[in-house]
């Protein structure tokens, strides 16, 4: 798959394979392309070449909103909590179109908050969280919709190592469960912890892919991050 | 010692609504014509406003246009009337029908527009209607409006000498629409106005269809800014492009929605009971000795009431509320 901004080629001919109930990282240097992808199947952006299947499904082309129905959410590289609304709102916002009762939704709601421990400030308007607090509100935010894959744009930067910690241990639990993770991140820590398979990209190209450990000693992943 | 906590929830909002009508119902008794013609203007203009406060306040779109529903309706209602006869009871709901089928269209027109784009894009709009129902006066009556020239009081065409009887009009009318944002504000589309609002990239990755709930919301909003435009015609007995469409229209709406609260249920009609009295007080004791100073005066204070009360005075006024009431 393939996206260019008025020349500049920010994905470049990438494939990426994902099995389903896996965890997979994909790190890279900065403008490597990353959230690119991410917004290419994800529906914000079409890709000029190349194509996108989920489950078997194409799915380049559809809206964000349609692609969402199919069982992808995302989680966004600044958080972007729907600010005027309280935690509570901003998960009843998230289900709503996916569930025929309210109240299931508020039930749903209610144990994803008290898995993240947000539980306690359903009540406080969304734009009041700590930074790492709407990390983890956008986390349970997207989980509301129980998507199938779920991709979560640099979830530990700039957060407390506790607040790290929660969402390593949700992602862990929730990839037993049959969740499909792709989680794009610069804490390479995390990253070892956390993934099963990691991707590396550089320049809009897939240039390693492997576990955390083969990863580290690649020699063209040195080579694209420290530039040797 | 502990207090309880007054939480302020949808039940406790219908309870307030229902004593607001019942207050208001009495209200009448004890005034004098004059109260009660502004107060019919305050009803009216909260109508309008909450109309604008759906638009804005919920789905995130700043419209300059909103008097473009309001002056359509009122037209409507007025050329179903005077030249056919049709009662206004049926008019004001055909004239904010109409008010809604252009709402969708200017909506479905401009749906890629956001933010400071759609201003622009709405601006215009009403000053395109000045200038086409003043062209084309043979139909519209042009600059010089069109009166209701009925001679004698008639319930079915809704003409009352008594400002009374339009007084308890736009109670009701706005009473229902108050319900309708209330039930708006919790219901699928509600949260979905709300979530695109806030941050429609975000509510679109969660599976919110962006333009659908745009059309749906901005359909609500012109259809009940139409609702008012209809009223406003039989109370007034008059229109005319400016009056329909005018500028003055479109900022009152606005500031009554942002002095009382964006965003909020009952901030539009707060807002609208300070800015109409306000500018109807500044007009009594500072007009006729000092001409124009009423309106600086009145300027300044509106100004004020945004620096001390910048989310509205409906937020202030609840959040004093729970401060006292609640723990």
């Amino acid at each position: 798959m393939t996206k260019k901004f008025f020349g500049v080629v920010a994905v470049n001919k990438c494939t990426l394979n994902v099995k389903e109930k896996t965890i997979r990282g994909l790190i890279g240097p900065n403008g490597a392309g990353k959230t690119t992808l991410l917004n290419v199947i994800n529906g914000f952006y079409i890709p000029d070449e190349g194509e996108i299947y989920f489950k078997n499904e194409r799915i380049d082309g559809l809206k964000p909103h349609e692609i969402a129905k199919k069982g992808i959410g995302r989680t966004f590289q600044v958080s972007r909590p729907f600010r005027q609304m309280t935690v509570m709102d901003n998960m009843i916002a998230a289900g709503i179109t996916h569930f025929e009762k309210i109240e299931e939704l508020k039930s749903k709601a209610v144990d994803l908050l008290k898995l993240f421990d947000l539980y306690r400030l359903r009540d406080e308007f969304a734009g009041n969280l700590s930074g790492g607090q709407k990390k983890l509100l956008e986390m349970a935010r997207v989980l509301t919709f129980d998507p199938d894959l779920i991709m979560l744009d640099e979830p530990f930067h700039g957060i407390h190592p506790a607040f790290k910690a929660k969402i390593i241990k949700a992602v862990r639990e929730l990839s037993e469960e049959g969740k499909t993770f792709v989680i794009i991140s610069h804490d390479i820590p995390s990253i070892s912890e956390t993934c099963d398979k990691v991707s590396v990209l550089c320049a809009g190209e897939v240039i390693a892919e492997g576990t955390p450990e083969d990863i580290r000693v690649d020699q063209k992943v040195c080579e694209a991050y420290l530039g040797v | 010692m502990t207090k309880t906590k007054w939480a302020i929830t949808s039940r406790s909002k219908l309870i307030t609504i229902i004593l607001l009508v019942l207050l208001s119902s009495v209200f009448p008794l004890f005034s004098s014509k004059y109260i009660i013609h502004i107060l019919v203007i305050c009803w009216l203009l909260a109508i309008s406003s909450i109309g604008w406060n759906i638009c804005y306040g919920y789905t995130g779109l700043l419209s300059f246009g909103h008097t473009v529903f309001f002056g359509i309706s009122a037209y409507i209602t007025l050329w179903l009337l005077v030249p056919f006869q049709i009662t206004p009871w049926i008019g004001i709901f055909i004239g904010a029908s109409i008010a809604c089928v252009l709402g969708l269209l200017i909506t479905f027109v401009t749906i890629r527009t956001r933010g400071i784009y759609f201003a622009l894009a709405t601006f215009a709009l009403p000053q395109i209607l000045i200038i086409i129902f003043n062209t084309f006066w043979q139909v519209t009556g042009g600059a010089y409006g069109v009166i209701i020239p009925f001679a004698e009081e008639n319930a079915y065409l809704m003409y009352f000498y008594d400002p009374v009887f339009y007084y308890y009009i736009a109670l009701a009318f706005l009473i229902s629409v108050l319900v309708l944002q209330l039930r708006l504000s919790e219901s699928k589309l509600g949260y979905c106005l709300r979530a695109i609002g806030s941050d429609e990239d975000a509510a679109n990755s969660l599976g919110i269809d962006p333009f659908r709930t745009r059309l749906f919301g901005m359909g609500i909003s012109s259809f009940v800014t139409g609702l008012s435009g209809g009223i406003f015609v039989n109370f007034l007995k008059f229109i005319d492009p400016v009056q329909a469409f005018g500028w003055p229209l479109n900022i009152q709406m606005i500031l009554g929605t942002v002095v009382g609260g964006v965003g909020t249920i009952f901030g539009p009609v707060i807002g609208v009971l300070v800015v109409v009295p306000l500018t109807e007080i500044m007009k009594l004791l500072i007009e006729q000795h000092f001409r124009g100073l009423n309106l600086v005066i009145n300027g300044v204070i509106l100004m004020l009431f945004i620096v001390l009360m910048p989310r509205g005075v409906y937020p202030w006024l609840k959040k004093l509320f729970e401060k006292y009431l609640g723990g």
